[in-house]
C-alpha cells in the first residue's frame, strides 16, 4: 500500500470524510490518520463544518399550503396558457384545409365566368340583328325557287366572310345575319336600275321573323338557306301609291317586283 | 378583463386539483417506472398525471430551490418556473432518461436563472424569516444551553448559508445535491450534466471553502 504524504492527505480528506473514497484510496487516507496527528484535526475540521453547514442549511417545514399553492399556480397557468393558446395557435387543421378550399372553389367559379364573359362577342342588335324563329309566313318559310338569287361578282364575295351559319335543322325557312354592306352594296344596285321606285316610308313586313333591312327607297329581306352560297334576297319598294290613288301592298312577294 | 380569466383559471385548477385529489389513489413508492408510467400519461395530456408528478417530487424540488436561493419566496417562485419548464419541455423528455435527474437540472438551472437575474447581493442573506425558524428550533432543542451562546450560534450559522451563497454556482449547486439533499456523486453529474470526477473535484473544493470559513468564524469567536 502506498504511503500518503500530509499534502496530498488534505486534498483528498474531504472526499474521505464525505465517505466518497472507497477501496484502496479509502484504505491509505485512513493509514495516513492514524499516523499523523495534524491530518487527523484536519478530518476533524472538516467533518465538524459538514455538520454546521448541514445545521445551517437543515430544510425548513413548508405548510401543505405552501406546496398546494405552487401547484394551483402551476397549473392555473397551464390551463390558462392553454385557453389562451388554443384560439390561435391550436386551431384544427381541418378548418384550415376547408378555408383553403372554399377560397379555390370561389376563385375557380370566379374566373371561369371571367372567362367565359370575355369569349362572348359582342352584340349589336341594332347592326347585325339575328333573327331566330320559325317563320310566320308559309311564303317565307318555303320560298319559291323564283326567289333564290345566285349571287355572283362582287356580291358573293360578302358571303364568304359570312359566319358560320348555325342551321342544325338543314332548313331553309330559318333566316340568319343579315349582313349591312352586303344589303347595302345590293340595295344600291336596285336603287340604280330601278330609279322610278319611290322611296318606301318605312320598313314594314308582315313576316315577323325575317331579318329586315331598310334603305331609303326599298325594303330589303335577306333569307339565308342551309346552303351558305345560297341567300335569297327580296327587295321591294315600299308602299306605292298609283296615280289612280290605290294603294298596293309592294311587299307582297306576288305582287312585287323581284330580282 | 385579465384579472377575471386569471380567476376563471385559478378556479378551474382549484376544480381540477379537488377533483384530482379525490380520484388519485395514494402515492406508491418513488421509483423509476413509476415516474416513467406517469411521464408517458401526462405527455399524452394527462393533467392528473402531471399534477401527480408535482405531487411527488415538490419537496425535493423547494429544498433544493430553498439551499440554492437561500429565501423562501424566490424558493416558490423557481418552483413554479420549474414545474412550468417541466410542462412545457415535456415532449422532449425522452423515454427511458432518469426523469428526476432531468427534473433535477431543470431545477439548478432554473435557480441559477434567478440567481443570476437577482445578483450576488440578492443572495447575500438568507430569509430572515427562515432564520428566526431555525433559532426557534435549535432553542427548543438547546434549552439548558446559555442563551449567549445559543445566539453565537446562530450566528455562526447565518454566516454559514451566506457563505454557501457565496460559492461559485457549480461549486454551490454540486455542494447542495451531494451533502444537502444526499445524492450520490452519480446522481449529481447526471443531475449536472457532468462527470462524476467533475463532481468531486467541485465538492472537494466547495468543502474546503466552507471549512476555511468556519475556520475564520472560530478564529474571530476566539479573539473575542
Amino acid at each position: 500500500m502506498r504511503t500518503l504524504n500530509c499534502k496530498r492527505t488534505a486534498r483528498i480528506i474531504s472526499l474521505y470524510v464525505a465517505g466518497d473514497l472507497v477501496g484502496a484510496p479509502e484504505r491509505e487516507v485512513a493509514a495516513h490518520l492514524a499516523a499523523c496527528e495534524g491530518c487527523r484535526r484536519l478530518a476533524e475540521e472538516f467533518s465538524e463544518s459538514s455538520s454546521l453547514l448541514t445545521e445551517a442549511c437543515a430544510r425548513p417545514e413548508f405548510s401543505a399550503e405552501f406546496y398546494s399553492g405552487i401547484r394551483h399556480a402551476v397549473l392555473g397557468e397551464i390551463v390558462s396558457d392553454q385557453m389562451l393558446a388554443k384560439p390561435s395557435l391550436f386551431r384544427p387543421p381541418w378548418l384550415y384545409a376547408t378555408a383553403f378550399a372554399a377560397i379555390v372553389i370561389v376563385s375557380g367559379v370566379m374566373l371561369q365566368h371571367f372567362v367565359s364573359t370575355r369569349r362572348e362577342p359582342p352584340r349589336d342588335v341594332a347592326r347585325a340583328p339575328q333573327v331566330t324563329g320559325q317563320p310566320t309566313s308559309p311564303l317565307s318559310a318555303t320560298p319559291s325557287p323564283r326567289k333564290k338569287v345566285e349571287l355572283s361578282g362582287t356580291q358573293s364575295a360578302p358571303s364568304n366572310k359570312m359566319p358560320a351559319l348555325a342551321n342544325p335543322r338543314g332548313s331553309s325557312g330559318h333566316f340568319e345575319r343579315v349582313r349591312e354592306p352586303f344589303a347595302l352594296a345590293t340595295a344600291q344596285a336596285v336603287r340604280d336600275s330601278r330609279p322610278q321606285i319611290q322611296p318606301a316610308k318605312q320598313s314594314s313586313t308582315s313576316l315577323g321573323s325575317v331579318a329586315l333591312e331598310t334603305s331609303s327607297q326599298i325594303s330589303r329581306i335577306e333569307i339565308q338557306t342551309a346552303d351558305p352560297n345560297i341567300r335569297i334576297i327580296w327587295l321591294s319598294p315600299r308602299e306605292s301609291q298609283e296615280p289612280d290613288g290605290t294603294i298596293h301592298d309592294q311587299d307582297h312577294p306576288e305582287t312585287s317586283n323581284r330580282k | 378583463m385579465e384579472v377575471v380569466k386569471g380567476t376563471m383559471a385559478a378556479e378551474m385548477a382549484h376544480i381540477f386539483l379537488t377533483d384530482a385529489q379525490e380520484m388519485l389513489p395514494p402515492a406508491p413508492v418513488e421509483s423509476a417506472d413509476y415516474f416513467a408510467v406517469l411521464v408517458a400519461r401526462a405527455r399524452a395530456g394527462d393533467e392528473i398525471a402531471f399534477e401527480r408528478i408535482m405531487l411527488a417530487t415538490e419537496q425535493r424540488v423547494l429544498s433544493i430551490a430553498w439551499r440554492m436561493l437561500g429565501n423562501r419566496d424566490d424558493a416558490r417562485d423557481a418552483a413554479q418556473d420549474v414545474y412550468l419548464r417541466v410542462f412545457k419541455y415535456l415532449a422532449r423528455f425522452r423515454a427511458g432518461e432518469d426523469f428526476r435527474g432531468w427534473l433535477y437540472r431543470i431545477t439548478i438551472n432554473v435557480c441559477h436563472d434567478f440567481a443570476r437575474k437577482k445578483g450576488v447581493s440578492g443572495l447575500a442573506q438568507f430569509d430572515q424569516i427562515d432564520f428566526v425558524q431555525e433559532s426557534a428550533a435549535l432553542e427548543t432543542g438547546r434549552r439548558g444551553a446559555d442563551p449567549e451562546s445559543l445566539a453565537l450560534h446562530e450566528q455562526q450559522l447565518a454566516l454559514i448559508r451566506s457563505a454557501l451563497q457565496s460559492l461559485p454556482p457549480k461549486e454551490r449547486a454540486a455542494l447542495v445535491l451531494r451533502d444537502l439533499e444526499g445524492f450520490s456523486t452519480e446522481e449529481v453529474a447526471q443531475a449536472l450534466g457532468s462527470r462524476p470526477v467533475t463532481v468531486r473535484s467541485q465538492v472537494s473544493s466547495a468543502r474546503a471553502k466552507i471549512k476555511t470559513y468556519c475556520d475564520k468564524l472560530a478564529r474571530k469567536e476566539g479573539a473575542s
